[in-house]
């Protein structure tokens, strides 16, 4: 299993917002426990797609500065529906605040007109280095595995395919 | 990736208190897409452990008669970083319940120290709800690995009704 939460880039703006696919398929693993007569995308995967969402925005907004860029809080998330193997989860993050080491941002996630989950969170960006140079390597691995991994999800082709 | 993010409990206290612990593994394949130069334990995945933790002492309370589903994290903070190697700790305490849902708060500790404070509000499904969804009327949520968790720290699970 990868723990890849976005599948493509649609849209994104620097600075402001992101809008990102999720596709659900039966063929991932994690569904045959959730549940096992009953599978659905577990909510905190649905969250884990608006903070993923929002790390890209993150990144392209300051050029793939920072290696790590982790959740640091969770303010209301609710759970409206449940998302089935076959249905695709629609994605819209709007940054409300963008610091350099830390930024903020309100989430949806949709299926067709449907709202199935909605947050507020707040990210922190780390290199590892500021905590020993020792590791500027490791930053520098991270950094470029982001941005092939960018260049995978946004590549024009990928964004005029219809959804 | 399974989907099971509490290894055993350590403590529990029907209807007011539970336990529970994770290991951090470098085997576990999520960890290294979060990152490839530096594996981490998602975040996420730490609100997923005491929602299961919580979940658990939320059925329980009402001898898993309820389907006990996610409804709103209002708050969860997380202080650092979780590495393979590291051992989660989940304190989950039961506020309020009734025939809506619940709600809890909770404690978590890594390797001892406090690293975050998550507070979960669950739904019990209404039936209506659930027959126009088409949800299965059985209880799907406490399947045969959490009773396993629950008889392994030492509950008589014979004391519930079965899941069908």
């Amino acid at each position: 299993m990868k723990f890849h939460m976005v599948d493509r880039i649609t849209a994104l703006a620097p600075g402001e917002r992101i809008n990102t696919v999720k596709s659900l398929a039966y063929a991932e693993e994690y569904l045959a426990d959730h549940f096992p007569t009953f599978p659905v995308m577990p909510g905190v995967l649905m969250l884990e797609c608006l903070v993923q969402s929002a790390g890209w925005l993150v990144r392209v907004s300051e050029d793939f500065a920072h290696s790590l860029i982790n959740l640091a809080l969770v303010k209301n998330v609710t759970f409206k529906s449940f998302l089935a193997p076959g249905q695709l989860l629609q994605v819209e993050v709007e940054c409300r605040q963008l610091e350099s080491r830390r930024s903020e941002f309100s989430g949806w996630g949709r299926c067709g007109a449907n709202e199935i989950v909605k947050a507020r969170f707040e990210l922190r960006h780390e290199n590892l280095a500021e905590r020993d140079p020792g590791f500027a390597a490791l930053d520098h691995e991270n950094i470029s595995h982001a941005r092939r991994h960018y260049a995978l999800l946004s590549c024009p082709a990928a964004a005029e395919r219809k959804t | 990736m399974r989907w099971m993010w509490i290894d055993r409990f350590v403590a529990f206290e029907s209807g007011r208190r539970a336990v529970a612990v994770k290991c951090v593994s470098r085997a576990e394949d999520h960890l290294h897409d979060n990152y490839p130069a530096y594996p981490l334990m998602p975040a996420t995945l730490i609100i997923e452990g005491m929602a299961q933790t919580a979940g658990v002492l939320v059925g329980e309370a009402r001898q898993f008669a309820d389907r006990v589903v996610l409804a709103k994290v209002p708050r969860a903070t997380f202080a650092g970083d979780v590495l393979p190697g590291d051992t989660l700790q989940y304190e989950a305490r039961l506020e309020r319940i009734d025939d809506a849902g619940a709600m809890t708060s909770g404690q978590v500790q890594c390797n001892g120290r406090p690293l975050g404070e998550i507070d979960i509000v669950f739904s019990h499904l209404p039936r209506e709800t659930a027959d126009q969804l088409g949800i299965p009327s059985h209880n799907f949520v406490f399947h045969d690995d959490f009773r396993r968790l629950l008889a392994a720290f030492g509950l008589d699970m014979s004391r519930y009704p079965t899941a069908e």
